[in-house]
């Protein structure tokens, strides 16, 4: 044999011998936890999505992770992704440890690890102080902390549906508003030993230069955020899409009322004159879906595609119906009242509505129908009232709903429900608004 | 004989591309690659004719069997249309999807190809997302082993040596088995089944209609 053909033999002989320590070592390696987030949508309480360097023998997982206190849990998928998922008609009454351990499929281990992972969500509130108003934030301990600066005015608070900050709109008392962002830093699923901790505020930031005579905002899970906004009262306005990513998309829609971001993402609903619309958002293939007649949303249910509209019949009756894909809006209830608030479960398997009768003193009622619209409990709310523009906000982890009422001239409170029993638990904080941080 | 062989090569290559078999074997995107390489083969073809010196008289060209065996390979493609057997080809087959882009539940459910479904309920797996949402999907049977046959289709990069099946668990209508490879489209809802114990979406047959196997059936 030649010299070059020696040295072309010895090239090819040496990278086979890497090709199979190649082989050799990816054969032997031990899988590996790659991804451990939240998911973005569950049909239980709470779930969390795991990502690994190999598909996973489930059954080993399944034998081999623990976690405490002992929910009721149960995995999802093949192989990999896998979800790890609480299961439905349990409510999370504290932190969770989650000690993950199992086997891949080549019989090779996942090292050991305990996670701590606390999926409920924080209480934020519009607290009226000396000065004018403050966002707050309630600590897992009870106390309250203060998140923004004391403005005049705190027209509008919109959590970013993936807990990664609030989007503000602060006014000055005489017209004239400005829009902020607040990132917030969430600890709720840190690997030990670190440990569990209250969000952290980090510097609020300007969205926008000019002042605002007003703004409309809102948010998916992603953590988009929507804003209508104009700055003059001739201004007809814009809509502007900030995506989570930092991308800004301006949205063409004409919209006769507020837009709203569909939770799961990918759309937005735009209230037009004929009805309600569904748009894509940018960067996908543009597409409308039409729903006629005078609606309005109402709320979103955790499961994608499912909503409670709210109809206005001539008769100045109204109803609430349940839209589900590839059906007719399926109504739930019909009456005179006016429907302030509703929130639903699930795919709507359990729904609540707050209704009011001008004529029956505005005594309101909090009703709890099934998604065959039949009563299952009702209470009144005698000596409350809704806070106007509060919703009402269904906490699946803890089975709660989250109200703003107030009662006689006293500043209204947070009150969280019973979602079975619908008893009250009014928090006595003072505030003008209360709502739900998602644990990001 | 050489110009011969390289000629007919030149023309299944061709004529596979004009007439549209190559979508049962290739993503369309490489098909133009094909074609041009059937008309490189044609020309390479015509040259080798025109140059070709005749032999001395008395004297014969051998020609070694090995072209007489390319050309007659070349005319039983050209003469048998190719008919692959889909669930075949899927049994053997890995059907792992690897990474593939975020799937958002935006397109609504009646929409959803078999392919969209199949990556959303691997994306998201929990089948209580989606119980009573309509499903309108077309594939070919895909027979399993221990279990009812799913609907499925063949996803490619690049052509049938590639192709990776993914297929959807069907509850089929009692006493009418579907037969392997046949192409269909079904229309039902989706629900949750148990099965060994494991909560898994299953698609609930409603109406099925046989359809002709589809002009592209690889998807991407």
């Amino acid at each position: 044999m030649t010299g070059t053909g020696q040295r072309i033999t010895l090239v090819l002989a040496a990278g086979l011998a890497l090709a199979l320590l190649q082989q050799q070592l990816l054969l032997r390696r031990l899988p590996r936890l790659l991804e451990l987030e939240p998911s973005s949508a569950s049909s239980g309480p709470a779930s969390l999505d795991l990502r690994f360097s190999r598909p996973m023998l489930r059954s080993s997982l399944v034998s081999s992770s623990r976690m405490e206190p002992p929910l009721a849990w149960k995995w999802l998928g093949d192989g990999n992704p896998l979800r790890l998922l609480l299961l439905p008609g349990q409510t999370i009454p504290g932190p969770l440890r989650l000690l993950l351990a199992g086997v891949d499929r080549r019989d090779l281990p996942l090292g050991r690890q305990q996670w701590l992972w606390d999926p409920r969500p924080h209480l934020l509130a519009v607290v009226p102080v000396a000065g004018g108003e403050q966002l707050q934030l309630q600590r897992r301990d009870g106390s309250w902390k203060a998140l923004t600066p004391v403005w005049p005015q705190l027209t509008q608070v919109q959590p970013l549906g993936n807990g990664a900050g609030v989007a503000l709109l602060s006014g000055d008392g005489k017209g004239s508003h400005r829009l902020w962002l607040l990132p917030l830093q969430q600890n709720n699923l840190v690997r030990e030993p670190r440990r569990l901790s209250d969000p952290l505020a980090g510097q609020l930031q300007p969205l926008n230069d000019e002042a605002l005579l007003f703004a409309h905002l809102s948010s998916n899970r992603r953590g988009d955020l929507l804003v209508q906004s104009s700055t003059t009262a001739l201004d007809p306005g814009s809509t502007i899409l900030r995506t989570a990513q930092g991308r800004q998309w301006p949205l063409p829609h004409a919209a006769s009322g507020p837009m709203q971001l569909l939770p799961e993402g990918g759309g937005v609903v735009v209230p037009e004159l004929e009805g309600l619309t569904l748009h894509n958002l940018p960067g996908q293939p543009s597409r409308r879906q039409l729903l006629p007649g005078s609606r309005e949303l109402s709320s979103f249910c955790p499961v994608s595609g499912r909503a409670l509209l709210v109809r206005h019949w001539p008769d100045y009756r109204r109803s609430l119906e349940l839209v589900e894909p590839g059906q007719p809006p399926r109504q739930l209830w019909i009456g005179g009242e006016a429907v302030l608030a509703s929130s639903c479960d699930r795919g709507g398997d359990r729904v609540w509505l707050v209704v009011s009768n001008w004529e029956q003193g505005s005594q309101p009622q909090l009703l709890a129908l099934d998604r065959r619209g039949q009563l299952l409990q009702q209470r009144s709310l005698t000596g409350w009232e809704v806070e106007p523009g509060a919703p009402m906000l269904f906490d699946p982890t803890r089975q709660q709903l989250l109200l703003t009422l107030r009662s006689g001239s006293s500043h209204a409170q947070p009150v969280l429900v019973n979602a079975t029993s619908l008893t009250l638990l009014p928090l006595g904080k003072p505030v003008r608004l209360a709502l739900w941080l998602a644990a990001g | 004989m050489r110009a011969f062989a390289l000629g007919l090569w030149g023309a299944v290559l061709l004529q596979s591309s004009l007439s549209g078999r190559l979508d049962l074997l290739l993503r369309g995107v490489f098909h133009p690659l094909v074609g041009l390489s059937g008309v490189a083969l044609l020309v390479l073809a015509g040259l080798l004719l025109r140059d070709q010196e005749s032999p001395p008289p008395g004297r014969r060209q051998t020609i070694p069997k090995t072209w007489w065996m390319s050309a007659a390979v070349a005319l039983l493609v050209l003469a048998i249309p190719p008919n692959p057997s889909f669930s075949n080809l899927a049994a053997n087959r890995p059907a792992e999807l690897g990474e593939e882009a975020e799937l958002s539940f935006v397109l609504p459910p009646a929409q959803r190809s078999l392919t969209d479904w199949v990556r959303l309920l691997r994306s998201q797996p929990d089948p209580n997302l989606y119980a009573g949402d309509p499903v309108r999907i077309s594939g070919f049977v895909w027979p399993q082993q221990g279990d009812s046959p799913q609907l499925a289709r063949l996803l490619v990069r690049c052509c049938l040596a590639d192709a990776t099946p993914v297929g959807l668990p069907v509850r089929w209508p009692a006493g009418r088995p579907p037969q392997a490879d046949q192409w269909l489209a079904v229309q039902g809802t989706m629900a949750v089944e148990d099965r060994n114990g494991q909560n898994r979406s299953v698609v609930v047959a409603e109406r099925i209609t046989p359809i002709p196997r589809p002009k592209r059936p690889l998807e991407p």
